[in-house]
């Protein structure tokens, strides 16, 4: 744990460095209103803008896709730190944990989820 | 008060707030998920300062992540106008935000009074203890695999670490740590759970593909 | 103990803001422009001299702080403030696991160049990229404009896809060197493999010793190296990466509706996230902070045969960080050559990629890499 306050004293200057940033910008940069700057754009051309509209329902398949996957993934890493422990064992106790998300990966293939 | 009970302090205030935020003052889907997304972190901080570093690394990843990903992937998907709650009043505003500090006041009150055991911070080696047991019960009870960490129970397990004669490199004797007690605490003893786990994760796959095809359609 | 942390971190933040970024920025426009034929940055100068462009950086960093920076109509006012920020924080968080050095005794205090020389410390580097581009999303969303949304969800999916395909990268390379941690991967790496057994044959005298490869990460699966390094450009979406805010498609997608300190602050941590991309590929694959065929004890015992132990440490010491540093600069130098040289791909292209091409590689990498070591390191427990 004392390990981690190396993380705690920069993720604190991180987060100083952006506030003062940001709030320098405030200070010393000019400030002019024009109704069409705020446009989306900057008000190039008089673009019609109707964005916050639906997606397809591919990126949520994408989603779901990473959040099985990545907690497959979560399991390989402390698996293979200590593969050379565990040998054929932990190798044929892998495959078995992988193979199902294997059979996951190729149904989601054939159904046309990784098309895009 | 030793550095570790206020920094617990600070994280559990601001893991609390955030959540308060997420359900009162959040207007739209994607704000109250970037609300949640702050509770989040914060809880894996939680997690580091009991000595469960693996865990909070990993609940940065899974749900800080993941699940913050597919919240706002389906936030993209249902639209978010059609939840977007109107705008209220800066008088409102105030007291919505005096609403989370309270439910901030109320948690560190229980937490520092209510009747418990107290648990050690950071594994073994530091005697500090913040107020009663909760910080640990709820990190158990959010994280089952929180019951894991590398406290007492897994630090015999370093003794299994890699022989040298495994890696020819002299400065082996320095490699340790949780994820390794971890892996072999998972590999060698809870092997039935992971198989069944992958067979979840299969489950979910497929019904997910198939319930997004069908609508497609 | 304190102080000597504090020292440390305002160290590591020193080089990275003073030293690396810069240098960095520099790269990006100088190397570019050499790579495409063009003059690149030459306006800004000293009494006209310019350099070879290196003031530009800190042109473009007072340029962005002091323009103004607006908030387009209809755009979420806390989201679309809040994302340059959570955009950079965390890659700059990300440089705290990177060691600099390996570990080093002087009599009784153990000093390491790594800020946290953190347990898992990789899945660090991994969760605050999500985070990181989490940053990216939201920007894209709260603009409230078309294109800064296509680039949003275009991103969002960007993201989690270069995620699992960096995930699963580098897990042959955790099995090799039997951790998690970047220090140890370090000291791991170390070491020469010799090359004496195959050619034992020969009568090679003295220069046996000097007839092997340094144990690094590119020697022992280069495979791996190719991987990581591309997914990781990818996750930091940077060109022939960047779809979500190819510019000359939709116009500069997520940050398109930014100017003023918030570009600026995108801009800096996707520079930052290129350093530390650096810093991970080579602490994982050349050798952290390794000098070839001069392990640390070997140049220890050689030095404090004249100055004592103590001092050759530092000395040691030294080597090793402007070792690591060298090193890192050439990963920049190589990743620009990279973007510089590959087109762009479309998104659907890269979302192909990633998850036909990449994924399934690195899995059989990870299978193939086990499958060695087991059958090499022999018996199980």
């Amino acid at each position: 744990m004392a390990e981690y306050v190396g993380v705690l004293l920069i993720l604190a200057l991180a987060v100083a460095l952006t506030g003062a940033m940001l709030a320098l910008n405030l200070r010393i940069a000019p400030r002019r209103d024009l109704a069409a700057k705020r446009d989306p754009y900057a008000g190039a051309g008089g673009v019609r803008s109707a964005p916050r509209r639906r997606f397809a329902v591919r990126f949520y398949v994408v989603a779901i896709l990473f959040l099985v996957f990545d907690v497959a993934v979560v399991f390989l890493h402390p698996w293979s730190a200590v593969l050379r422990e565990l040998g054929s064992p932990g190798l044929v106790a892998m495959a078995l944990f992988i193979a199902p998300l294997g059979v996951a990966y190729v149904y989601a293939w054939g159904k046309g989820a990784l098309r895009w | 008060m030793s550095a570790e009970v206020l920094l617990f302090d600070v994280l559990a205030a601001l893991a609390v707030f955030s959540a308060a935020a997420m359900v009162i003052v959040a207007r739209t889907a994607v704000a109250a998920a970037t609300a949640l997304l702050a509770c989040l972190t914060a809880v894996s901080g939680i997690l580091v300062l009991i000595g469960g570093e693996l865990v909070g690394v990993v609940h940065l990843i899974v749900h800080g992540g993941a699940v913050t990903v597919l919240l706002l992937m389906i936030v993209l998907l249902v639209g978010a106008e059609g939840g977007r709650r109107p705008a209220s009043r800066v008088r409102d505003t105030a007291f919505k935000l005096l609403g989370c500090g309270a439910a901030v006041g109320i948690a560190l009150v229980v937490v520092h009074t209510a009747p418990g055991t107290g648990v050690p911070v950071s594994g073994v080696e530091s005697g500090a203890t913040i107020g009663p047991g909760a910080a640990s019960a709820a990190a158990t009870a959010l994280h089952p695999a929180a019951a894991l960490h590398p406290a007492a129970a897994l630090h015999p397990a370093a003794a299994l670490h890699p022989a040298a004669a495994l890696h020819p490199a002299a400065a082996l004797d320095t490699i340790s740590g949780g994820h390794r007690a971890m892996g072999l605490a998972l590999f060698r003893s809870h092997l039935l759970p992971l198989q069944v786990l992958s067979l979840l994760l299969l489950s979910a796959v497929v019904g997910s593909v198939a319930l997004a095809g069908r609508r497609a359609d | 103990m304190t102080l000597l942390l504090l020292a440390k971190t305002l160290t590591v933040l020193g080089v990275l803001l003073v030293g690396l970024v810069p240098l960095t920025a520099w790269l990006e426009r100088r190397q570019s422009a050499l790579m495409q034929d063009r003059v690149g940055p030459a306006r800004v100068n000293v009494a006209t001299a310019t350099l070879g462009g290196l003031l530009q950086p800190l042109a473009d960093a007072i340029a962005r702080l002091a323009k103004e920076s607006v908030r387009p109509r209809g755009a979420d006012r806390v989201l679309h403030a809040l994302a340059p920020a959570l955009a950079l924080v965390p890659v700059i968080v990300m440089v705290a696991v990177i060691p600099f050095g390996a570990r080093y005794t002087i009599g009784s205090t153990t000093l390491s160049l790594v800020l946290a020389d953190a347990d898992a410390g990789v899945l660090w580097f991994f969760a605050l990229s999500t985070l990181s581009g989490l940053g990216f999303v939201l920007a894209g969303w709260s603009s409230n404009s078309d294109y800064a949304l296509l680039g949003a969800v275009r991103a969002g999916a960007q993201t989690v896809s270069c995620q699992i395909a960096m995930a699963l990268s580098l897990v042959p390379m955790f099995a090799i060197y039997g951790t998690l941690r970047l220090s140890d991967m370090g000291l791991v790496q170390d070491r020469s493999i010799g090359l004496g057994g195959l050619l034992s044959n020969l009568d090679l005298g003295v220069a046996a010793e000097w007839l092997s490869l340094p144990a690094w990460g590119i020697v022992q699966n280069p495979v791996c190296f190719a991987t990581f390094l591309l997914c990781a450009m990818a996750a930091s979406r940077q060109p022939p990466f960047d779809s979500s805010s190819a510019g000359s498609e939709i116009a500069g997608g997520h940050t398109v509706e930014y100017s003023g300190v918030g570009l600026g602050l995108f801009q800096l941590a996707g520079v930052v996230q290129l350093v530390v991309i650096a810093g991970i590929v080579t602490a994982v694959f050349l050798g952290g902070s390794a000098i070839p065929w001069l392990s640390q004890d070997r140049i220890i015992s050689a030095v404090s045969g004249f100055y004592g132990e103590g001092f050759a440490t530092l000395i040691c010491m030294g080597a090793h960080a402007i070792a690591f540093l060298l090193k890192l600069v050439s990963v920049i130098v190589l990743q620009v050559v990279l973007r510089g040289s590959m087109p762009r791909l479309r998104d659907d292209q890269l979302m192909d990629w990633l998850w036909k091409g990449m994924m399934p590689l690195a899995l059989l990498n990870i299978f193939a890499t086990g499958f060695v070591l087991v059958a090499v390191g022999g018996g199980g427990g």
